[in-house]
């Protein structure tokens, strides 16, 4: 088997999705044998005209969201480098915590600023909002998460790297992945495009809390109370996005006792996590009578920049940019 | 005019490159960072509890930072067990932190991803053993574990609420933690050893940087001390007047602005002088301190004072020590705070009754001094944040030494990649 | 310029508002053209996410109309769209559509001039303020 060329980049965003990869460095050392990092310029300082020298390479992964032009261009570039590309961390898949800055009203105060024309120093512009990976180029795959958690990204390495080669690394990688994907590596078959390395069901399915009936009269703020460790928070009054958000986590936050925040975006049968949220959360609600509901949805805050915390630039159905957006660079006057 | 770009930079956080500019005359040099995430944007208008889990996508101490400055707004007290459970994550942070510097620094002549056999033709008499590498990351494993323990996450961490932490420990997690805790003190020490016979100096390119300012908040104190290039203290001030004292230049071939000391007006980066711009971090530490916690036997804080003399000079190779020099401390530290007395309590954390409106704090972090400050309304709503980042900080300085880099290999443009190397490995340990 | 002509979806209940809605044709009542009518079997399964979706695919307002309270053919569906109303349009406002976009309303089998008179009203109401978010009428593909 010729050895896979693999490629790591983060547009905007941090540096935890590739300390994320960093951390497997031990398990990533076994690859050797079958995959090289070709590209990787936070840890081997790989220059771009490299990339070009290299040939085509095979598993781009690419964290970061799309910010300002440079990161354009650098997705442009992987992407025609690259057979299959992998949005990698929340920023590149949905758009990640960067996106919050679009639900800022806009203002003439608080406008992106952009630079002036002629900059002799070409710092890239900003682009007009915070766009994910999938609305600039085509996306093959998606580790979600914030960071991705390593056993998925490991997952994810291996069986774009093996695909069906390595029957006993893949059986053990397949054992963690949602069923069609697992049987598509299994027998070597590129898994379908637009796969996500992570589960199908919602958190509340891997959550270890205890669900019982769902029924509050009140909602508290994580600040407030001090919540029963064992029962489910959303039951306990703390607004907890697990019901909305992909399985894969394995319940994180919520064993730690803070409430589900949704990294890992929307879970598969979910259109909306706001809409959905919306209608979980007021199902909830011990109450027939109007004014008392209303009383209670009064103490609820920043509805959206809870719901849509990871997924507002590609999850939220009322944000997504359209084509034409995503397609201009932004103006250079 | 011609233009030389140096990209993208390895190991910086964000992405970054350097210009340099020739118009006849002395080449002029630019640092610049090519992004920028409007913090402010992202969290105005939502719940401050928040903050801490939104912030950490600055740097994992952010996420402690966060939730002082919420005990703060929220006028609460964190009982002694979630006191230490944070200082015992922040402790691990360091350790991890500057363990991956080091590994980046000892790795940068070898690719540790290439294959075993092909690198064991490759050695020439820059590489470190790619044993001594693997164990480095060995030990960022097991504390990295640790950061999972007490934070819930390694990277973005979310246990610390406002007042207190959000769960307790558990018995597995106990004996787990005296086990990471000795292992990673007794590596820091064998660390220690290999690279006094590695002599960091002879590995990289090292020279002095002119001298600057400094700012530091020393042991458990509320002060900021600004010490000279020397180590003696020119001025001190209180903690919470942070944001009053330190301004921020906004130039227009960077997204990053340059903090400096608003009393001393800010100097242009490349006047022959500059009294204003200061940095912060390790180095900044080890200088000031007259003395260091040092948990282990007088006869290794010895060597150490034999190898630093009484202040280190402000060079690179002397940062990359002081980076293992907190490794040490951070490790010993941690055995310290990992035992089962101090991670247990009767109380995890106090509830908050009232709203401030307004909350602070300013940590020292594995970067450097980092301070929060935010405005809410009286439901807590953000209404206005500052935050002063280590990178933000030490961004004068980083510009200085790629400036300082280009100007003194004459011959950089025959050869841009090992500038580009030189400039890499002199704004790692910072 | 031509007048601005809004989009409205209206949500209406099969065994009340449905029927009214009819009725009100049969009536003859002066109608606007604008509405689009959904026919669902009750007011309790629009769900949060049938309303998004419609302001997102282009509506410019969004009506639910179904029995009056305690006249649900399935007891309480109709209870069940009030308790998401409230917490919906907080959240389609932080979102930027306006609550005047989004009503709930109960209507009656009996009560086609009500049906007439609150569509003329809502329509009015959405051409006044406009076009609703008109940088997004083509959302790309959602995430996977």
């Amino acid at each position: 088997m010729p050895k896979k060329k693999l490629a790591v980049y983060t547009a905007t965003g941090c540096a935890a999705c590739e300390n994320t990869i960093l951390d497997i460095h031990y398990d990533l050392g076994s690859l050797t044998r079958s995959a090289d990092i070709v590209f990787w310029p936070y840890v081997l300082g790989s220059q771009w005209d490299g990339l070009n020298e290299q040939g085509p390479v095979d598993v781009c992964f690419f964290a970061g969201a799309i910010r300002t032009e440079a990161d354009r261009i650098a997705a442009v570039r992987l992407r025609s480098n690259s057979k299959l590309m992998v949005a990698c961390g929340a920023c590149a898949a949905f758009g990640g915590l960067p996106s919050l800055t679009d639900l800022h009203p806009e203002t003439p105060e608080n406008r992106p600023e952009h630079l002036d024309e002629g900059n002799e120093f070409l710092l890239p512009k900003l682009e007009s909002r915070v766009f994910a990976l999938e609305h600039i180029v085509d996306v093959d795959y998606f580790v979600p998460g914030c960071p991705p958690t390593r056993d998925f990204l490991w997952a994810a390495i291996q069986s774009l790297v093996y695909m069906g080669d390595s029957p006993t690394r893949i059986s053990f990688t397949a054992s963690r992945l949602p069923m069609a994907l697992a049987e598509s590596i299994t027998s070597g078959i590129v898994p379908p495009r637009g796969s996500v390395f992570a589960g199908e069901k919602a958190v509340c399915a891997s959550c270890s809390r205890i669900k019982e009936e769902k029924k509050f009269r009140g909602f508290y703020r994580p600040y407030e109370i001090d919540p029963d460790s064992g029962r489910c928070l959303l039951e306990q009054g703390i607004l907890c996005q697990g019901l909305a958000t992909r399985e894969g986590c394995g319940g994180l936050c919520t064993a730690v006792g803070a409430a589900c925040r949704g990294c890992f975006g929307k879970a598969e049968a979910v259109f909306d996590p706001g809409a959905k949220m919306v209608s979980a959360v007021s199902s909830t609600f011990d109450s027939t009578e109007a004014s008392e509901i209303e009383g209670l949805t009064k103490t609820f805050v920043d509805l959206a920049g809870t719901f849509y915390r990871y997924t507002l630039a590609t999850q939220c159905a009322l944000r997504t940019p359209n084509a034409e957006e995503a397609k201009h660079a932004p103006d250079n006057s | 005019m011609r233009r030389t770009i140096l990209e993208p930079l390895r190991w910086m956080e964000e992405l970054a490159r350097v210009m340099v500019i020739e118009n006849g005359g002395p080449p002029k040099t630019f640092l610049q960072v090519m992004t920028k995430l409007n913090l402010s944007r992202m969290c105005i208008g939502r719940p401050v509890e928040e903050l801490p889990r939104i912030l950490t996508i600055l740097s994992p101490a952010h996420h402690l930072v966060s939730a002082m400055a919420l005990d703060s707004l929220f006028n609460v007290t964190p009982p002694p067990l979630a006191v230490n459970m944070r200082d015992a994550l922040l402790q691990t942070l360091f350790f991890v932190r500057h363990m991956r510097k080091l590994y980046f620094f000892l790795s940068s002549h070898s690719n540790p991803f290439e294959d075993f056999s092909l690198s064991q033709r490759n050695i020439d008499q820059h590489s470190v053993p790619r044993d001594l590498i693997d164990q480095i990351m060995r030990h960022v494993a097991l504390a990295q574990e640790a950061t999972k323990i007490l934070g819930g996450r390694a990277d973005h961490p979310i246990s610390a609420v406002p007042g207190g932490v959000s769960r307790f420990l558990k018995q597995p997690y106990y004996d787990r933690l005296s086990e990471i805790g000795r292992s990673c003190l007794s590596f820091s020490i064998k660390l220690a050893r290999v690279l006094a016979d590695l002599k960091p100096e002879e590995l990289l390119y090292d020279f002095d940087i002119q001298p600057i300012l400094s700012l530091t908040i020393p042991g458990n104190s509320n002060e900021v001390q600004v010490s000279d290039s020397s180590g003696e203290l020119t001025c001190q001030f209180p903690a919470d007047q942070i944001f009053e004292k330190i301004g921020f230049q906004k130039e227009p071939w960077t997204y990053k602005p340059f903090a400096f000391l608003k009393e001393k007006g800010w100097n242009s980066l490349d006047s022959e002088k500059v009294t204003s711009i200061y940095f912060v971090g390790p180095l900044a530490r080890l200088k000031s301190q007259k003395e260091i916690g040092f948990p282990l036997s007088g006869e290794n804080w010895k060597s150490f004072e034999d190898t630093f003399g009484s202040t280190p000079t402000f060079g690179i190779a002397n940062a990359y020590r002081a980076l293992q020099v907190e490794i040490f401390q951070a490790a010993g530290r941690m055995v310290d705070l990992y035992r089962q007395e101090s991670l247990t309590g009767p109380v995890i954390r106090n509830i908050p009754t009232e709203i401030k409106g307004e909350g602070f704090a300013a940590i020292e972090s594995p970067d450097g001094l980092i301070a929060h400050r935010y405005k809410t309304d009286s439901r807590g709503i953000v209404e206005e944040i500052e935050i002063l980042d280590s990178a933000t900080q030490n961004n004068a300085l980083k510009c200085l030494i790629a400036k300082k880099v280009v100007e003194e290999s004459a011959d950089w443009n025959h050869d841009p990649k090992l500038t580009k190397v030189r400039i890499e490995e002199a704004l790692l340990p910072f | 310029m031509t007048r601005f002509e809004p989009k409205i979806i209206a949500f209406l209940c099969n065994w009340c508002s449905y029927v009214a809605a009819d009725a009100a044709g049969v009536s003859r009542f002066v109608q606007k053209p604008n509405v689009r009518v959904i026919r669902v079997f009750c007011s309790g399964m629009v769900d949060p996410s049938y309303v998004i979706k419609a302001f997102a695919s282009g509506a410019d307002g969004v009506l639910v109309a179904g029995c009056h309270p305690g006249d649900c053919h399935y007891l309480a569906g109709n209870i069940k769209a009030l308790r998401r109303s409230f917490l919906l349009r907080k959240l389609l406002s932080e979102l930027g559509v306006e609550e005047k976009r989004f009503r709930l309303e109960w209507i009656a089998a009996s009560e086609s001039p009500l049906y007439a008179k609150l569509m003329n009203e809502m329509i009015e109401d959405v051409r006044n303020l406009g076009p609703c978010m008109p940088s997004s009428q083509k959302p790309l593909k959602g995430v996977a």
